[in-house]
C-alpha cells in the first residue's frame, strides 16, 4: 500500500500525538508477548475424541454443511404430480389444513418462520404445514419455549423462544449445546456408521430471543428414517446455567405427498443420472420435492488411486438451475465420505420451486486455486470464487417429460 | 479504516469450504492462523495462562461445531473473537461463581513472585473497565474496526468510538501519574 500525503490535514495536536503513541505502545507490547501458542494438537485431538464435535457428521450444534441464502418469495404450493416410474412417498400425517390455518392466524405462533429468513418455512407458516406446541422449561428466570415444529420428511425445523432474559446477545450466542433424542433413542442410533450422526442446526431470526433448530435423518446416507410421528427431545445447554432446559417436543410430518425421484426410477426412464470423466464418477442418487425443501442426493466417486477428494487437490461443489438457468439458492447439506474417503455421498438442500420447473440442470464444478500452492481460491473481479464447470459431468433431468409418461 | 474482513474471508474462505466438506484436517489451518490472537485475547481477559489456553480450545471446539453457522456479514476471525468473547464471559461469570479464591489468591501470589512481560500489560488493562479491555484487546490485536467490535461486543460503532476515545484519555492520564509499565524492556531472546 503507497503512503499518500495530506497537505491540507490539521497538525495532530500534541495531545492526541502522545496519546496515539501509548496507544500504540501498548498494542506492541500485547502483540508481542511472549509465549508460545501452539494449541493445535492438543485441539485437534479434542476433535477426535469428541465425535459430536465434528461439523459433518455429528450432532453438535448446526453442524453439518450449511449455508444460509436469501429466498424467493413464493414457491410451488400445489404438491408436484407424482410421476410413473417414480418412487411416490404418501406422507401418512393427520395434518388438517383447517386447524392449520387456524393455527396459522395467531399472531406469534408461526411469526419465528416468518422471522427465519427461509423460504421453505415462510410457505409452511403461510400455509400452515406446521403443529402449534407449547413446550417450555425455565431456569433462574429464563425461559425457553418450543412454539411450533414444521417436518416435511426432510427436515425437521422447530421454532425456539427466550422470554425473561435481559441477555442482549442473541439466543443462538448463548447456547453452549443442544441434545437431541428421538422417540427415547440417541440421534447415533439412526445412523448406520458410527461416525456419521444428524446434525442439529440453529439459524438466527431477525429476533435476537428466537432462533430455528433443525435436523434431518440420514436416510439417503445408510441411515434410518425418521417414522412420520415421533416425539424429539431437545436439551439445551444455556452458558451460565448448569441444569439443561428441556423441551419435548412432538412431530408428525406436516406434508401430504412429496415427489421422489430415486436414481433406479430415474434410470428407468433411460435418463442418464451417472457420469464419468477423467475417473470421476458423479451420480444423482435422488431428487426429494415437498413444498418447504428440495433436497438433492449425490455421489462423487473419484478414481481408486485418489483417497479423498481433498487429497487429489480438487474440491468438488455443483450448481443446480431450472430450466430458466435460475441458479436454485443452498439452505443446508451434509456429506459423508464413504469408502476411506474416495466417495462423498451428499445431501444438499435448497430453496423449494417457485413453480415446477420442465426440468433441473446439475452442473458439478471444481474450485480453482490461485497459483504458488498456497491453497487459496482464485477470485474473480467481484470477489467471488472462481469455478471450473465439468461439462461432461453435467446433466437435465426433465421433470415435466416423466411426469406426461405416466404409463411407465 | 480499511475493510478488515476481505483479506481475512479471502484467506479462509477455501479452508472454511474443505472443512465444511468434512475434511477436518484443514481446521488445523484454521487454529494455526487464529491461535495466538485468540490466545493472547483470553490471556489478557482472564490473566491466567492455563485458563486462556482452555478458553481458546474451547473457542476452536465451539467454532468447529458451529462452523455452518457462520455468515460472512463480518469477517470469520469477527465471528471467531465473538465465540470467545462468550468463552471468556462465561469464565469470568464462573470464576465469581464458585468463588474460587484460593486459586486467584495463589496465582497472584505467583505472580508476585515470578512478574512477567504479560503482568505489566495486565495493570495496565486493570485500569480499564471490562468493555473497555475488551474494546483495546480488539483494536490491539486485529486493528478492527468499530464496526467490527460493536459486531463482536453486541453494541453500537459510535458507542465503541466514544469508549475508545475515553480510553486513550484513561491511558494518557494514568501515564502521567506514573504509570509507564509497558515500556519495560526484555531481553531479545524472550520476546515471541
Amino acid at each position: 500500500m503507497s503512503i499518500r500525503t495530506r497537505p491540507t490535514a490539521k497538525p495532530e495536536l500534541p495531545l492526541q500525538g502522545e496519546m496515539n503513541r501509548e496507544i500504540s505502545r501498548l498494542k506492541t507490547s500485547i502483540l508481542s508477548t511472549p509465549i508460545e501458542v501452539d494449541l493445535t494438537g492438543r485441539i485437534m485431538q479434542s476433535l477426535d475424541r469428541k465425535a459430536g464435535a465434528a461439523p459433518a457428521s455429528s450432532p453438535g450444534i448446526r453442524s453439518a454443511v450449511n449455508k444460509r441464502f436469501s429466498r424467493r418469495r413464493k414457491a410451488l404450493t400445489a404438491v408436484i404430480a407424482a410421476a410413473a416410474g417414480f418412487a411416490l412417498l404418501l406422507g401418512t400425517s393427520a395434518f388438517s389444513p383447517a386447524a392449520a390455518s387456524a393455527f396459522a392466524q395467531i399472531p406469534g405462533v408461526g411469526g419465528i418462520f416468518r422471522a427465519a429468513g427461509d423460504l421453505g418455512l415462510e410457505i409452511a407458516d403461510r400455509d400452515g404445514l406446521y403443529s402449534e406446541i407449547a413446550a417450555e422449561d425455565t431456569h433462574r428466570g429464563l425461559t425457553l419455549k418450543a412454539s411450533a415444529v414444521s417436518y416435511d420428511g426432510t427436515r425437521v425445523s422447530v421454532a425456539i423462544e427466550r422470554s425473561g432474559s435481559e441477555d442482549r446477545e442473541d439466543l443462538g450466542s448463548t447456547l453452549q449445546d443442544v441434545k437431541l433424542t428421538i422417540d427415547g433413542r440417541k440421534l447415533q442410533a439412526y445412523s448406520s456408521l458410527e461416525d456419521n450422526t444428524p446434525g442439529i442446526f440453529t439459524y438466527p431470526t431477525s429476533d435476537k430471543d428466537s432462533l430455528i433448530v433443525e435436523f434431518s435423518d440420514l436416510k439417503n446416507q445408510g441411515g434410518e428414517a425418521f417414522p412420520d410421528r415421533f416425539d424429539a427431545a431437545l436439551r439445551f445447554y444455556v452458558a451460565g446455567i448448569d441444569q439443561p432446559f428441556e423441551l419435548d417436543v412432538p412431530v408428525r410430518k406436516n406434508t401430504d405427498a412429496n415427489l421422489v425421484l430415486a436414481s433406479d426410477a430415474i434410470h428407468s426412464l433411460r435418463l442418464k443420472t451417472s457420469k464419468t470423466f477423467e475417473g470421476v464418477t458423479f451420480t444423482l442418487k435422488k431428487i426429494e420435492s415437498t413444498p418447504v425443501t428440495l433436497n438433492v442426493t449425490t455421489e462423487l466417486k473419484l478414481p481408486t488411486s485418489v483417497r479423498s477428494s481433498r487429497a487429489s487437490g480438487q474440491t468438488y461443489g455443483y450448481d443446480l438451475l431450472d430450466d430458466q438457468g435460475r441458479k436454485l439458492k443452498q439452505i443446508s447439506g451434509s456429506g459423508w465420505n464413504a469408502a476411506d474417503g474416495s466417495v462423498l455421498l451428499e445431501d444438499d438442500r435448497f430453496e423449494p420451486f417457485e413453480e415446477r420447473p420442465q426440468s433441473l440442470t446439475i452442473k458439478p464444478f471444481t474450485y480453482r486455486y490461485r497459483a504458488g500452492g498456497d491453497g487459496l481460491f482464485e477470485l474473480d473481479d467481484n470477489g467471488g470464487i472462481v469455478v471450473d464447470y465439468i461439462p461432461r459431468l453435467e446433466m437435465t433431468i426433465p421433470l415435466d417429460e416423466a411426469a406426461a409418461d405416466p404409463g411407465r | 479504516m480499511e475493510n478488515h474482513s476481505n483479506g481475512d474471508d479471502a484467506e479462509v474462505e477455501p479452508i472454511l469450504v474443505r472443512v465444511r466438506q468434512g475434511d477436518k484436517e484443514a481446521y488445523a489451518r484454521i487454529i494455526e492462523r487464529f491461535q495466538r490472537p485468540i490466545f493472547l485475547y483470553g490471556y489478557y481477559m482472564l490473566r491466567s495462562r492455563q485458563e486462556a489456553e482452555d478458553a481458546a480450545q474451547e473457542t476452536f471446539l465451539k467454532a468447529y461445531r458451529s462452523i455452518g453457522q457462520f455468515t460472512p456479514t463480518h469477517s470469520f476471525s469477527a465471528w471467531l473473537y465473538k465465540i470467545a468473547k462468550n468463552v471468556c464471559l462465561d469464565e469470568l461469570r464462573k470464576r465469581k461463581k464458585r468463588l474460587d479464591l484460593f486459586a486467584f489468591y495463589r496465582d497472584r501470589q505467583h505472580e508476585q513472585q515470578h512478574p512477567s512481560y504479560g503482568d505489566l500489560i495486565h495493570d495496565v488493562l486493570d485500569k480499564l473497565t471490562e468493555a473497555e479491555k475488551q474494546i483495546l484487546l480488539l483494536r490491539s490485536l486485529e486493528e478492527y474496526s468499530y464496526d467490527e467490535i460493536a459486531f463482536i461486543l453486541d453494541s453500537k460503532p459510535a458507542a465503541i468510538r466514544k469508549k475508545y476515545e475515553r480510553i486513550r484519555k484513561k491511558l494518557i492520564k494514568e501515564k502521567k501519574q506514573g504509570v509507564n509499565i509497558y515500556e519495560h524492556t526484555y531481553p531479545a531472546d524472550r520476546k515471541a
